[in-house]
């Protein structure tokens, strides 16, 4: 148990004089007032006393002079007026008479009030008539020196309650408030001294006691608790000397270089043995030496970048950086530094992760990866050119096979048509003669000889397509103005035909290079097929060709639409084969035999069918291909 | 310190408030009030003794002069002068005179013998005051 405290002086009473410097100002405010209120009341009671004194003497008086009879018997009235001096504060009396002018009776005798003039007065009647008066003059002096005696007191009285009072308290003071106060003073400094507890005597029920008593238990409590804090910091050191040690064995015997620094001076103040492995330093050439003198930093522009890093976050985590070995080889590494409180101050930890041999097999993997990048895009774009001419090769291919096909198709159809027409024109010349014949005779073969007659011209129209189609005439190219040609050339179809042909000619003065006749035979095949198409729509429904043209700079473009059945989509990629046809008569020779002539002339054909709406076929001619080809 | 002046000026200001104020009255007149209590008690005494109707009893008592009060109570422009009279067994009786001015003196107009209720109360309801 800690020794308790012994009992101090409090030195300079400044609290008390504090104290006092209220206390001494109220006690004699109230103390100056009350004694005032005091001697206030005092004087009034001698007003009081002196009234009801003098009043009774006076009444008695009055009464007793109103029963005698004063002219006759002013001796017995004398003597009863004579009382009234026995009272200290009468000065006077007279006894006066209405209308005399000196009074019946006077006191003291022969003298009555003569010489008394500022004193105070007052008179009463005597007797129900009022004719006689008594008239007493009186002094307030014994009043006025009882207040001057209570004032004198009271002064006395003031003091010695001053000094007492102040007495007292600056007793009761030291007693209650400046030795509990220096004890518990003297309990803080010792404690404060000795770094230990030290109690306070804490006797009594006052507030200071409490104050005492709670210093106390303060101290108890904080004895308890450095107890605990003791007992807590010895088990702490003790576990941080073990993870020191497991630090310390860690840091030695670990696979990372670890190196720790002096952040004042930069010096090593510890590496491990990785560190002096990779390095390739003894340990002896580094304690006490900074990397700046060892020149461990290749580059000082990246040392300057890892401590500003370091100083703004507190650590750095994998800073690639080059170093240099004692040998002078340069390593590449990911440094990692942070800062750690260590006994002897602060100290920098750094470690390295030597990725030398990561970052060319890196560079290793990167240039094969860009050499097989290089070959992949070489070997795509050969297999590029290959496939091109793969399509090239069957692209000609093809055409060299359609080219024989159509040469030997020609070739046939020639020779074919040739042997045909020979026969067919002594058959026309026979049927000719049967019919010049038979004209007038009754053997009635007439009709017979021109259904003979109509299919020899249908042979010979079939030939004819077939030879259009087959052979390549030699033709002129000419200059024609395309509007006034189209509509000349449809002009001389309308004739006989039951269609209306609307014309939206939009190119007037347009020139194109073509073959003349050549073309005529491609549109007229356009308007054939066109009539034959509408042929089977309802004798009430519109039957309407309509032409348009139009040019660019370029082109020369002409559109016919037909508002016939249509084709069937199925038959639309068909339709500029050779020799198909979707009617039960014709070669299927005429639409190929248009697109040959248009693509001979470099233009372009293209045709779109609804059906049940109608067929609308677009060609298009080039202004200055031929006119080019020709010069 | 600040507060102990308040205080006492508090305490000056109540004990000299309004409330507190009572109709100012001389020396001079104070003596004639007593003086004409006693020449009412001496007109009426009869060989010393002081007869009144005790209403209560139904009968005439007699007291005997004792003791004057000198203590002066103000009733509006009136006064009441208090006295203590005595039976013969010794018995205090209290008799109040109330008394009005007339001209340049004075005359009781009302005694109340054994009867200070009245005046008790006017008193508490602040009617009555002690004259200063």
């Amino acid at each position: 148990m800690p020794p308790r405290s012994r009992p101090v002086g409090f030195g300079t009473p400044r609290l008390f004089c504090k104290f006092q410097l209220v206390l001494l100002p109220a006690f004699l405010l109230s103390a100056a007032l009350g004694l005032s209120l005091v001697a206030d009341r005092m004087a009034q009671n001698a007003y009081d006393q002196l009234s009801a004194r003098i009043g009774a003497h006076s009444g008695h008086l009055v009464a007793a002079l109103s029963r005698q009879n004063l002219q006759a018997d002013r001796t017995a009235g004398q003597d009863l007026l004579s009382t009234l001096l026995h009272d200290p504060a009468i000065l006077c009396a007279e006894v006066s008479s209405k209308g005399a002018t000196m009074p019946i009776l006077t006191a003291p005798k022969g003298l009555g009030c003569i010489g008394q003039r500022d004193d105070e007065r007052f008179q009463l009647p005597i007797g129900q008539d009022g004719h006689k008066t008594l008239h007493v003059r009186f002094s307030t002096h014994e009043v006025e020196a009882t207040r001057q005696s209570y004032r004198e007191f009271s002064i006395l009285a003031l003091v010695i309650g001053l000094l007492v009072s102040a007495a007292a308290s600056y007793v009761s003071f030291r007693m209650f408030i400046a030795n509990p106060l220096g004890k518990l003073l003297f309990a803080i400094r010792q404690s404060r001294e000795k770094a230990q507890p030290v109690y306070a005597d804490a006797a009594g029920r006052d507030e200071l006691s409490t104050v005492v008593r709670a210093y106390n238990d303060m101290q108890k409590n904080l004895d308890e608790e450095s107890q605990h804090v003791l007992q807590k910091s010895r088990e702490l050191t003790a576990e941080r000397r073990k993870r020191e040690e497991l630090l310390s064995k860690t840091f030695q015997i670990g696979p990372y270089p670890f190196a720790i620094l002096d952040p004042a001076t930069g010096v090593y103040t510890d590496v491990n043995e990785a560190w002096l492995r990779v390095m390739k330093y003894d340990r002896q050439d580094v304690i006490g030496k900074s990397a700046e003198s060892l020149e461990i930093w290749v580059d000082l522009e990246r040392r300057s970048q890892f401590v500003e890093q370091l100083k703004g976050q507190g650590s750095v985590r994998a800073f690639e950086a080059n170093v240099r070995t004692k040998s002078g080889e340069i390593l590449t590494t990911l440094m990692s530094g942070e800062f750690v409180e260590l006994d002897d101050g602060p100290r920098l930890f750094m470690v390295a992760d030597d990725v030398t041999e990561l970052r060319d097999a890196e560079a290793e993997k990167q240039r094969n990866h860009e050499a097989i990048l290089d070959a992949k895009a070489e070997l795509e774009e050969t297999n590029t050119k290959l496939v091109q001419q793969t399509r090239e090769l069957e692209a000609a291919q093809e055409s060299l096979v359609q080219q024989e096909r159509l040469a030997t198709l020609g070739e046939l159809t020639a020779t074919v048509s040739h042997e045909l027409r020979n026969p067919l024109a002594a058959i026309r010349s026979s049927i000719h003669l049967a019919t010049q014949k038979a004209k007038g005779s009754e053997i009635g073969i007439e009709r017979s000889l021109e259904r003979a007659e109509r299919n020899i011209v249908r042979c010979d129209g079939i030939i004819s397509d077939l030879l259009g189609y087959a052979s390549e005439p030699k033709a002129e190219l000419q200059e024609i103005l395309a509007d006034d040609w189209l509509l000349e050339t449809l002009k001389d179809q309308e004739t006989g035909k039951t269609v209306e042909i609307v014309y939206e000619l939009a190119a007037p003065g347009v020139e194109l290079l073509v073959m003349p006749e050549r073309i005529r035979q491609a549109v007229v095949n356009i308007f054939e097929n066109a009539v034959q198409a509408m042929a089977d729509v309802p004798a009430e429904s519109a039957k309407l060709f309509k032409v348009s043209t139009s040019a660019s700079s370029k082109n020369y473009k002409m559109v016919f639409e037909d508002s016939g059945l249509g084709i069937d989509a199925d038959n639309i990629s068909n339709v500029f084969e050779p020799l198909f046809s979707t009617k039960s008569y014709g070669t299927g020779l005429g639409l190929a035999t248009t697109k040959k002539i248009i693509e001979k002339h470099l233009g372009s054909i293209e045709l779109k069918s609804d059906r049940g709406i109608g067929t609308k076929v677009t060609i298009q001619l080039p202004l200055k291909a031929l006119k080019a080809n020709a010069a | 310190m600040r507060t102990t002046l308040i205080a006492g000026l508090i305490s000056v200001a109540l004990l000299s408030s309004p409330a507190n104020a009572a109709q100012s009255v001389s020396t001079s007149e104070r003596i004639l009030l007593q003086a004409t209590m006693q020449q009412s008690i001496n007109q009426q005494l009869v060989d010393g003794k002081y007869f009144y109707f005790d209403a209560a009893n139904s009968k005439v008592q007699a007291v005997y002069p004792a003791k004057t009060h000198p203590m002066i109570l103000s009733y509006g422009g009136h006064f009441v002068l208090c006295t203590n009279f005595r039976t013969k067994e010794g018995k205090e009786v209290n008799v109040d005179f109330y008394i009005a001015r007339k001209n340049e003196s004075f005359v009781v107009f009302d005694t109340l013998v054994d009867d200070r209720a009245p005046l008790h109360k006017l008193m508490k309801s602040g009617l009555v005051k002690v004259v200063k």
